[in-house]
């Protein structure tokens, strides 16, 4: 897969051009958005790449930094410099930012990637600000009677399995501040974050572990003592580096009748610009994907309608701004011809999903394969409004599937999210999602939802109607969905996802234990290099990644007032963290908690693996007794208790994964010479 | 001429079998390895408009089930010369043409895709590489006689080799003709 990174999401037609003879020369002729503005081709063969990197640093395009441990591609807000609400146009900045950054010496020594993202406006879904390492939100501040511009600055957001609100930093930092501050946590995340323990190596990581106030000291410290650079506001001199200008003089909508299906896809696809007159133009491409012929359609329809001004959005769309009002509708006719002109942009049919097992090979579940099947059954809402199972009043909602728990997909974020898992049902897998719920898509992803069970792949499309039904009839005057769900309770949600949970013997449907799109009987015997994290997960770091997720399914428990249940599921996280680590020496380790703590001891904490320096066997200590206590009569006050010590437990559990890392022997390196001729 | 980023295209008669029955039997093939070329997965690219429906992506070279310009068929990508190969545009297209019929004729055989059957008096010649093949006249008169000898081994006199270079911003691509078409994929095979 060749990652292209387009900053902020901006492109010109004929770069567009030059993106689609690469996907039909080098890869399989599609084009595929992703969620922080990038293009991906996919099965690119390695001895391709030089000449596809030219051919796009020819345009001004680079894929340098796209993957790997380093600032990845900065997004910004699609609306950026055409919307109403927002201070100022976030774009120079962000452009700014991604200049300065790239290759810079202070980002070379990271031990994961660093997300930045800027929004214009606090309370929209714009940037998603809340779950970057870095997120700026534009602010004007009043100063000696002048207004100058600056950033609200965030650190330390993330999703992953354990998803983070970003923290807020400093609420003005000033525009001649911006590219220095970002610097300073680039160089504090450099020395002092994670290196070896890729599953702890974000920034999100080094805060929690630092606290806030540490890390925001040590942040400031270190700018101090950083040299000046004229990078830092020499940018401040050339503001319109990213100025767009209409192409078209504004036009009223032409009288007479328009075209069959214009007013829906104006409904949801067009938002008027700031500028008087004029419309951007949401192009809504199926999971992210156009085929090369399409997106040379779309380049010609942009000189037309819009001149230099795409952008690739966060929801793996195209957007076309300074469309001239007139225009519209022939637009419509442009876009339908070439069959991107669906309506529904960001509406509930326009699923967020990451690759999932498609091509990336961390993928538990089929999430494009789910994504397409709803897609193809909400559709029908759009033309129908309300039919196909799901109320019209479910057209506004979010869905986002991602593949595992990532979270590539966005799944934390929106209304209703879905992560794969799998489970053995009988000896045999089977594919699930667990149903995140709780969500927030707006205020720039201001609340992560929380799984609240998994049911089998096959029914999550009759989840979302049976639940979208529910909600619609039973929300009052311009509930939420998010509300409601606060509003009947988790509780509720679960146990309508529970009567969904059978999966039926194999003999009775075999459709169970196959995923979407995919015919064959399900195993995930083929999962390795990941996408995101470009790098193997062992199992035992899946292991520990689901240990986690119980630990957050105990959070949710207990919160419902369920001690007892909270406190099993804190045990069943620390059993399935120490039968991870088992199934590293044992591979034939039983599911049994007897077994799994008699192994647990014997090899790894009689063996001093599983062993803090200075504490010991004290976090093994709190396995042996939860499973020796059972969860029985638990209080809420020890039900608490437990789940602290489930989650050091897990966290001691990475720990204790890296020394069986580091203790393995090493591959012998070849000398150079004996090297260079196997490649040859 | 040397390049060897050929794609083919042979048409499908009437309607083709659903989408899902192609993933099977393409996840088939690489589970019995039944190809003499290495092939590692499939994809679906279902909800995409006239794209590669189901993608069969191999190391060497990809076959899809293709529902580009509104007519569904079977398409074939060679990505890499599978060595050792002289080298020339007529050794790598016979060569394509060979895989490429030789995987048709292999689904025409298949139970789960019954009743699919490919036109085998029509070819879709492209070449994926611009800046060895780029979409003009000169790339036709270059390639012209290797097609045209192709075209008459697989229909006989009456031929055509017709350079389509529709707006000029698509790969070079060639449509060939023969009012002799075979009965089967098969057949056509065994006249190359």
């Amino acid at each position: 897969m060749q990652r292209i990174k387009i900053p902020l999401g901006k492109l010109s037609p004929d770069q567009l051009d030059v993106l689609a003879e690469c996907a039909e020369e080098y890869s399989d002729a599609i084009l595929h958005v992703t969620t922080r503005q990038d293009v991906q081709l996919h099965f690119v063969h390695i001895e391709d790449t030089p000449d596809m990197m030219r051919r796009l640093a020819a345009v001004g395009v680079t894929t340098r930094e796209a993957c790997g441990n380093s600032v990845r591609n900065i997004t910004a807000c699609p609306y950026a410099g055409v919307c109403h609400t927002e201070p100022f146009d976030v774009g120079p900045y962000a452009h700014a930012m991604t200049y300065f950054l790239l290759g810079h010496e202070d980002t070379m020594d990271f031990g994961r990637k660093v997300k930045i993202a800027f929004s214009g406006c606090e309370h929209e879904a714009c940037a998603l600000v809340a779950f970057h390492d870095l997120g700026c939100i534009a602010k004007t501040k009043i100063v000696d009677g002048e207004e100058k511009r600056g950033f609200a600055f965030y650190v330390g957001g993330g999703l992953g399995s354990v998803p983070q609100q970003a923290k807020l930093l400093d609420p003005f930092v000033t525009e001649e501040e911006l590219l220095p501050l970002a610097q300073a946590i680039c160089r504090v995340f450099a020395r002092l974050g994670e290196k070896e323990n890729r599953a702890r190596a974000r920034l999100k990581f080094l805060v929690r572990k630092l606290g806030e106030e540490e890390f925001f000291r040590l942040v400031r410290e270190e700018r101090t003592k950083l040299k000046t650079d004229p990078r830092w506001t020499a940018y401040l001199s050339n503001m319109d580096v990213v100025a767009e200008a209409p192409i078209r003089p504004v036009t009223p909508l032409p009288t007479g009748p328009l075209p069959e299906g214009f007013a829906a896809w104006r409904a949801s696809n067009v938002r008027a610009q700031r500028q008087a007159g004029y419309f951007v133009a949401t192009v809504t491409c199926p999971l992210g994907d156009i085929t090369s012929e399409q997106a040379r359609a779309l380049s010609a329809i942009g000189r037309r309608f819009s001149g230099d001004a795409l952008r690739a959005t966060v929801d793996q769309n195209f957007a076309l701004r300074w469309v001239s009002e007139g225009d519209l509708p022939e637009l419509y006719e442009a876009l339908r011809a070439i069959h991107l002109g669906q309506p529904g942009a960001g509406q509930i049919s326009d699923i967020t999903a990451c690759p999932g097992t498609d091509t990336c090979k961390l993928g538990i579940s089929s999430s494009r394969g789910l994504a397409s099947e709803l897609k193809k059954r909400l559709t029908v809402v759009q033309a129908g409004g309300g039919q196909g199972g799901v109320p019209a009043e479910a057209q506004g909602l979010h869905i986002k599937t991602s593949g595992c728990f990532n979270s590539c997909g966005q799944h934390h974020v929106a209304d209703l999210g879905f992560l794969g898992v799998s489970r053995n049902v009988n000896g045999r897998r089977v594919p699930h999602f667990q149903f995140v719920v709780g969500g927030e898509w707006e205020n720039n992803a201001a609340n992560y939802g929380l799984a609240i069970g998994a049911v089998p792949s096959k029914n999550v499309p009759i989840l979302v109607e049976q639940i979208t039904q529910r909600w619609a009839k039973e929300r009052t005057d311009g509930e939420t969905f998010r509300a409601w769900v606060q509003r009947v309770g988790k509780k509720v949600i679960r146990g309508m996802v529970e009567a969904l949970s059978a999966v039926p013997a194999y003999e009775v449907d075999r459709s169970f234990y196959s995923d979407w799109g995919d015919p064959r009987e399900y195993t995930i015997g083929d999962m390795g290099v990941g996408e995101c994290a470009g790098e193997v997960v062992a199992y035992a770091l899946m292991q520990l990644a689901a240990a986690e997720r119980e630990v957050f399914e105990a959070h949710l428990l207990l919160e419902q007032g369920q001690a007892e249940a909270a406190a099993g599921r804190a045990l069943s996280a620390m059993l399935i963290a120490a039968r991870g680590l088992v199934r590293e020496t044992n591979p034939d380790i039983g599911e049994g908690a007897e077994e799994i703590v008699a192994e647990f001891k014997a090899r790894l904490v009689e063996t001093k693996v599983f062993w803090d320096p200075y504490a010991g066997a004290k976090f093994a200590q709190y396995l042996y007794k939860a499973a020796a206590d059972g969860s029985g009569g638990l209080s809420a006050e020890l039900a608490h208790q437990r789940i602290e010590e489930a989650q050091l437990f897990v966290d001691a559990s990475h720990q204790a994964y890296d020394r069986m890392v580091q203790a393995r022997p090493q591959p012998v390196k070849a000398a150079p010479a004996l090297q260079a001729a196997a490649e040859e | 001429m040397e390049a060897t980023k050929i794609s083919l295209k042979l048409y499908a008669r009437g309607t083709v079998p659903a989408e899902g029955l192609f993933t099977a039997t393409f996840h088939d093939l690489i589970q019995k390895k039944e190809l003499s070329e290495l092939m590692v997965d499939v994809v679906d690219y279902g909800h995409v408009h006239e794209g590669p429906a189901v993608l069969f992506v191999g190391h060497e070279g990809d076959y899809a089930l293709d529902l580009g310009e509104g007519r569904p068929g079977l398409f074939y990508q060679r990505k890499r010369a599978p060595a050792p190969g002289d080298g020339s545009f007529a050794a790598h297209l016979r060569d394509g043409l060979r895989r490429t019929l030789d995987l048709a004729a292999r689904l025409e055989r298949e139970p789960r895709l019954a009743g699919l059957t490919f036109d085998t008096g029509e070819l879709l010649v492209r070449i994926a590489d611009r800046l060895r093949a780029p979409n003009e006249e000169a790339t036709f008169t270059a390639v012209k006689g290797d097609l045209e000898s192709l075209a008459a081994r697989l229909w006989g006199d009456d031929a055509t080799v017709t350079y389509e270079r529709g707006d000029g911003r698509g790969l070079f691509a060639v449509r060939l003709r023969g009012a002799s078409g075979a009965a089967r994929a098969a057949d056509l095979l065994a006249r190359l």
